[in-house]
């Protein structure tokens, strides 16, 4: 019994002391405080940037990516107009991460959506929306 | 070698070292029987609350809690996305959602349980030896489909900025200071709010995708009474 104890504050004291990572953040925090901090194009492009290196960095080490970065990285590329990106972005989260699947739909449509406003507005011949969720 | 007195000696510095700072200890499955429960999953952060005097503090936490709550094995919805859509609800802070039924985050994020933090403290101590940030935060994950609380962290954190690469003597001193200085004003500082999360997380039961999902229960750690938290 007593060395139960011992051991069980033992791994506490160790699981304290080396954390055994899960997923690989990057400059993650770094990057985003800096883009919140003052919004300049540079500290945006840094942090898609950063965004895009986790997901690379987390294949290579066979990591999964870490919750929410596709969801995000699409996101960013939804405000740069980047319909098709986000849309395989907002994709791989809901299949990375089922239980994501309630807001990356809500996503999709928003984007679709938009892309559809695009379409109109440059009056382009080809449709993107048509590939994915046309019909919405 | 490592003898067994070693060992013995280890244990009762390792012990020692945990104790000194509590009062009693619970296991995790007694203190946050609704978390086992429930296994809440997929968790939306809410903007904090700010009541420290640290305007940025806001931007710290926000930026820096995703990444040690996602490594406790939950799934955390990509906080530069649900905040944004709340801020175009209207919210752009937790206060308005104080009192508000939850069950909207699972209708509109499919969320199991929302955060809701309030800082009340966030100081930056200068000082020529030890420079140290004070946080001080109240945080509760409340089910969205029962609005109880499942996990709640109430304290006080102090993380000591000059920790690192230092040595060097007077001069590396010196240096320290000003480096933590710079720090301070630069995203580096990020490093250190960060860790305040994480130490503010180390009680939660851990989440489905952690390998040892389901399996902390007995695991003890530091019984946190509010009444007595306030020194």
């Amino acid at each position: 019994m007593k060395k139960t104890i011992l051991l069980t504050i033992l791994g506490l004291f160790f699981i304290g002391c080396v954390p055994k990572q899960l997923y690989h953040w990057g400059n993650y925090s770094q990057t985003l405080y800096t883009y919140k901090k003052e919004a300049t194009n540079e500290a945006f492009q840094a942090h898609y940037q950063e965004l895009l290196e986790i997901i690379k960095e987390s294949e290579k080490r066979t990591l999964r990516v870490p919750p929410g970065v596709h969801g995000e990285l699409g996101y960013l590329q939804l405000t740069l107009g980047k319909a098709d990106e986000a849309l395989l972005n907002f994709n791989k989260e809901k299949e990375l991460y089922p239980e994501s699947r309630v807001l990356m739909d809500r996503l999709i449509l928003k984007t679709t959506k938009s892309s559809i406003k695009e379409v109109k507005y440059q009056e382009l011949g080809k449709d993107p929306v048509e590939k994915e969720g046309g019909k919405l | 070698m490592i003898t067994l007195n070693k060992i013995k000696l280890f244990v009762v510095i390792c012990m020692s070292l945990f104790l000194t700072s509590c009062v009693t200890m619970v296991t995790k499955g007694n203190k946050f029987p609704l978390m086992y429960e429930e296994k809440p999953l997929a968790i939306v952060v809410l903007p904090p609350i700010n009541e420290s005097t640290a305007a940025d503090a806001k931007e710290y936490y926000s930026t820096t809690i995703q990444e040690p709550l996602s490594q406790t094995g939950y799934y955390v919805f990509p906080y530069e996305v649900t905040s944004e859509i709340l801020k175009m609800e209207g919210i752009y802070d937790a206060e308005l959602l104080t009192n508000m039924p939850l069950g909207k985050f699972r209708e509109y994020f499919g969320a199991d349980a929302v955060l809701f933090t309030r800082i009340q403290k966030w100081d930056l101590n200068y000082a020529v030896l030890v420079s140290t940030l004070e946080v001080s935060i109240n945080a509760q994950l409340k089910s969205t489909k029962t609005d109880q609380v499942l996990w709640e962290y109430n304290g006080n954190i102090v993380v000591d900025l000059s920790g690192g690469n230092s040595g060097g003597g007077l001069a590396g001193l010196v240096v320290k200071v000003v480096v933590v200085a710079l720090n301070s004003a630069m995203a580096d500082y990020v490093v250190h709010a960060r860790t305040a999360n994480v130490k503010a997380l180390g009680s939660i039961p851990l989440g489905k995708y952690h390998q040892q999902f389901n399996q902390d229960q007995d695991i003890e750690i530091i019984d946190q009474n509010p009444e007595e938290q306030k020194l």
